[in-house]
């Protein structure tokens, strides 16, 4: 599945770059319970409870920065595994500043098992609504006073 | 002068023939049925399962902790605690072998991985649930064809195998054929996929798992063939036979998804050894529709050549089977590709040829005799299918074409050019009277008029021979036992009845065709007997309930072994009556003294003798078995017709009439027949218009509950016009042939040849099922793009 976005931010390109580069900083920007770390310096893992419809149950989930340039571009991969589930996704991020700063960001995903299957029919909603309320949030944090 | 008028013919209640109400429904309409789920026995624990989310995957690491401290998990089990056993994996019903429980890789979603054994279902649910487990995703084989193709990742390294090739069959003449299909005047060639399906029977399949103090094995289990588990139990786990006691209770439907051995048995009875309490497992729906054995998968490609008269005289088959990770059908050893070459059908080819390879896929395993005896309903598809478009090639009509080509009654027994010999038929009897009941040409004459006016509707035939039955030790076994069945009746002493058999019904109404049998055959009314199948420890071996298989094999069984009885029960008639056994005959459901009726004993007198007054030297008692070992197979036939109405702009097909005329030889309950057709016709119905299960890219099953994979309800099934005719099996005790799956095999065809010939206007040759209304209105728009 594919999805992705873009917005735009008064805040400057190294406050936007310091947010999404901190694992934890950035995923405070869900609404699901988690708890995320970072193992080190592009690594990071936890847990998120999330759901599907009547799919519902935390996910063991497993990320790494695998690609970037400073200020500019960004790709995290990510793998989880719960709720007799699995997903895989790749993320990939690219800062433009023109006066303000212009994020695109796009990610594939790929869900296994009963997410999937039996949520097959709400997932791509679900996917789309979280991922708009997750840059949404990370728009208001950045618009906020440092 | 008045005429007396001839003495009324003696009866017995409950003979054969009569349409008595099925025994077994006392219980099952009032809700007392015994099913696995009903066993609960004290301290029982659960057991749940946790699955594979991927297709095909490495397992890195399955971490059990959080699981054990789930409250009230008592365990969990993997497969390195399996494999320590020896019971990793174990063989299928067709000698390839399958994973219990995973060491290192998982092959298709939903894929058992570990188990969990609670207290109750709920903790044993959360447990599996908090089972975690760290997956490598590899990639994904779904589709047969590119499975074969160089270069495809191989699956089953672990057989170490260089492809994913299971194995080719083939059967008939292939130069002869080649040659013959050259000189033909017209061939027509069809690509014919029969999809994956699922026999989704209302209760799932489960079994509860039992350590006596004796340290003897207690399995109820739902299964159709429980003395073959039984050994197959003993051979796997080195458990001796006779402590092993397989229990199949009352089923809610197997269709064949329960006969194989599934791993949840196993890990329940590994459980139930290792705490040595009770233990219960039963799936969910989801673990049925994504774990299970799936029926068909079949990729067919299918020539037929006629010559310029229009007689049929060709015909060349090759067959591509998706039979999931591992060849897990329930076919008789020598024929991998089951009964597939009954696809001759009911016509004379003088030449014909088959071929099928088998592949493996990232899907459950499976292929089984999904209410299809062994792949006949996808061998009569397409045969019915082609003839179809044999008729419409040649502008002939294709009642015309096939009353033209069928083998006639006079053939019979028939020697088919792909070896079999049927036994006996009358395939234009049973067309003619279903053209009479639905008034065949006055409805061509108003197909033709609203086809003048634009609008669609569509005749489909489906005139098929099937093979039942299975079989005849000299061809058939299953892992090397042989196909016989097996019935031991005992009469006690005030001539009641008790019967045990070696199948086990699932519905069939075994419990009142049987005894029905036993009523004809004794003299004794129905409700004197009792029937009994499905416990090992009582029961005589058998090989079970599955393609059609009871009534010509146990039922045959039945009847010898009531002639049995017979012959030692004249034997003290004579006596009784005092007079030498050569002037007893059984008459009139008596012992009669011949020419001297008056004289007579019923079978009732003869048991109380048989313990308190048998002549001198004989032993006592009244009982007999028979393990009745059939000479041939038995082929039940039919025609059905289908009158569809198809709505131009919305694709939607509305069946408005199905006439049935079945032959299944002599007819044991004619109710029970009636029933059989019905729920076998819906069955057909279901495949031809709605059931598919699809995988997406990934592997992921889009059928995983009844939202996505339809059946068919009372909104979707027409009204049944059923019928019959009678020819009976000439080599069967009773003359009768079996019939619980002619109308799945029968149906699809009948159904997909209506909608086809309703949007002949078209040009449309075929449509693979399930024909939705999308599909529909993609043929009738691709025609006629607006």
């Amino acid at each position: 599945m594919h999805v992705e976005g873009t917005f735009t931010t008064r805040a400057p390109a190294e406050r936007v770059w310091a947010l999404f580069r901190d694992p934890v900083a950035f995923t405070n920007c869900l609404d699901d319970p988690h708890a995320i770390h970072a193992v080190d310096a592009t690594h990071f893992e936890g847990t998120v409870t999330t759901g599907v419809a009547f799919i519902r149950g935390t996910f063991r989930v497993r990320g790494s920065y695998v690609a970037e340039t400073a200020l500019a571009a960004l790709e995290v991969k990510l793998s989880g595994t719960g709720m007799g589930s699995g997903l895989d996704a790749d993320v990939k991020l690219t800062l433009e500043t023109a006066g303000a700063t212009t994020v695109r960001w796009s990610a594939e995903i790929t869900l296994n098992g009963p997410v999937a299957t039996i949520g097959e029919r709400v997932v791509r909603g679900t996917v789309d609504k979280k991922t708009a309320a997750l840059f949404a949030k990370a728009q208001a944090l950045l618009e906020a006073p440092p | 002068m008045a005429t007396t008028p001839p003495p009324a013919k003696a009866t017995v209640h409950g003979g054969i023939g009569q349409s008595i109400a099925r025994k077994e429904d006392q219980r099952f309409i009032r809700g007392k049925g015994n099913y696995i789920d009903d066993v609960n026995l004290p301290g029982m624990l659960f057991l749940d399962i946790a699955r594979s989310p991927y297709a095909h995957a490495k397992i890195t690491a399955i971490h059990k902790e959080k699981a054990l401290a789930t409250p009230g998990v008592l365990a969990v089990i993997t497969g390195a605690d399996l494999a320590a056993a020896k019971l990793a994996w174990m063989p299928t019903l067709m000698s390839d072998t399958q994973m219990v429980l995973p060491t290192d890789e998982v092959m298709f979603q939903g894929q058992e991985v570990a188990a969990v054994v609670a207290v109750d279902r709920y903790a044993a649910a959360d447990g599996a649930a908090a089972i975690e487990v760290d997956y490598e995703p590899l990639p994904v084989v779904l589709d047969p064809f590119r499975a074969l193709e160089p270069g495809a990742p191989v699956l089953r390294t672990d057989k170490g195998k260089k492809d994913n090739h299971i194995w080719h069959w083939e059967v008939g003449d292939k130069a002869g054929t080649e040659a013959a299909l050259k000189a033909c005047a017209t061939v027509v060639k069809e690509k014919i996929y029969i999809p994956r399906i699922h026999v989704s029977s209302i209760e799932t399949c489960g079994c509860v798992a039992q350590v006596d103090a004796m340290g003897k094995l207690t399995v109820w289990m739902t299964t159709q063939a429980p003395h073959a588990i039984r050994t197959v139990f003993a051979l796997v786990s080195g458990l001796p036979e006779q402590q092993i006691r397989i229990i199949s209770p009352d089923i809610g439907g197997g269709f064949g998804g329960k006969v194989p051995v599934y791993p949840g048995y196993v890990i329940t009875v590994v459980a139930a050894l290792t705490t040595g309490k009770p233990v219960k497992w039963i799936e969910d729906r989801t673990e049925n529709l994504t774990s299970d054995s799936f029926a068909r998968d079949y990729h067919i490609e299918i020539e037929l050549g006629a010559d310029k008269a229009g007689k049929l005289t060709a015909l060349r088959v090759k067959t591509l089977a998706d039979h999931g990770y591992t060849d897990a059908a329930a076919n008789p050893s020598k024929f991998p590709a089951g009964l597939f070459h009954i696809i001759t059908g009911s016509y004379p080819f003088a030449k014909a040829f088959v071929e099928v390879d088998a592949a493996y896929t990232n899907k459950p395993p499976g292929g089984i005799a999904y209410r299809c005896s062994f792949r006949v309903t996808e061998a009569v598809f397409a045969i019915e299918r082609i003839v179809d478009s044999m008729a419409h090639k040649l502008a002939i009509d294709p009642a015309e074409l096939r009353l033209k080509n069928f083998i006639p009654p006079e053939a019979f027994p028939y020697s088919s050019a792909l070896g079999w010999t049927y036994d006996s038929g009358n395939y234009a009897g049973a067309l003619r009277k279903a053209m009479e009941i639905i008034d065949y040409a006055g409805l061509r004459k108003e197909q033709a008029a609203k086809r003048a006016k634009g609008e669609l509707m569509g005749l489909g035939i489906s005139s098929f021979t099937e093979i039942v039955g299975a079989g005849p030790s000299k061809t058939f076994d299953i892992l090397g036992i042989k196909m016989f069945d097996s019935a031991e009746i005992r009469i006690h002493p005030t001539g009641k009845v008790i019967a045990r058999f070696g199948t086990k019904s699932q519905g069939q109404g075994h419990e009142t065709t049987y005894g029905q049998i036993l009523a004809e055959e004794l003299g004794i009314p129905v409700e004197n007997i009792n029937i009994e199948e499905g416990d090992t420890d009582t029961a005589p071996y058998g090989l079970g309930t599955y393609a059609s298989r009871s009534t010509p094999t146990a039922g045959a069984a039945a009847a010898i072994a009531c002639r049995k009885i017979r012959e030692k029960a004249a034997k003290i008639a004579a006596h009784l009556l005092e007079v030498a056994p050569d002037d007893i005959e059984w008459k009139d459901y008596k012992f009669q003294v011949k020419g001297v009726p008056e004289k007579s004993k019923t079978m009732a007198d003869v048991a109380f003798a048989a313990y308190t007054n048998h002549p001198a030297g004989m032993e006592a008692g009244l009982e007999a078995v028979d393990y009745y070992d059939p000479p041939n197979m038995t082929y039940p036939f039919g025609s059905y017709i289908c009158v569809v109405d198809v709505d131009k702009e919305t694709g939607q097909v509305k069946i408005r009439r199905f006439v049935a005329v079945d032959d299944c030889g002599n007819i044991i309950n004619p109710m029970i027949v009636d029933g059989q057709i019905h729920g076998g016709l819906t069955m057909g119905l279901g495949p031809a218009l709605l059931e598919e299960i699809q995988y997406d890219a990934q592997g992921n099953s889009r059928a995983p509950s009844f939202l996505e994979y339809l059946l068919p309800t009372a909104v979707e099934t027409p009204k049944w016009e059923t019928a019959k005719t009678v020819t009976p099996s000439p080599h069967h005790p009773l003359g009768a042939k079996g019939v619980g799956e002619s109308a799945t095999v029968g149906a699809p065809a009948a159904i997909v040849n209506a909608i086809v010939d309703a949007l002949q206007p078209y040009g449309v040759t075929h449509i693979d099922i399930p024909v939705s209304a999308y599909k529909v209105w993609q043929a009738i728009h691709a025609k006629d793009p607006r």
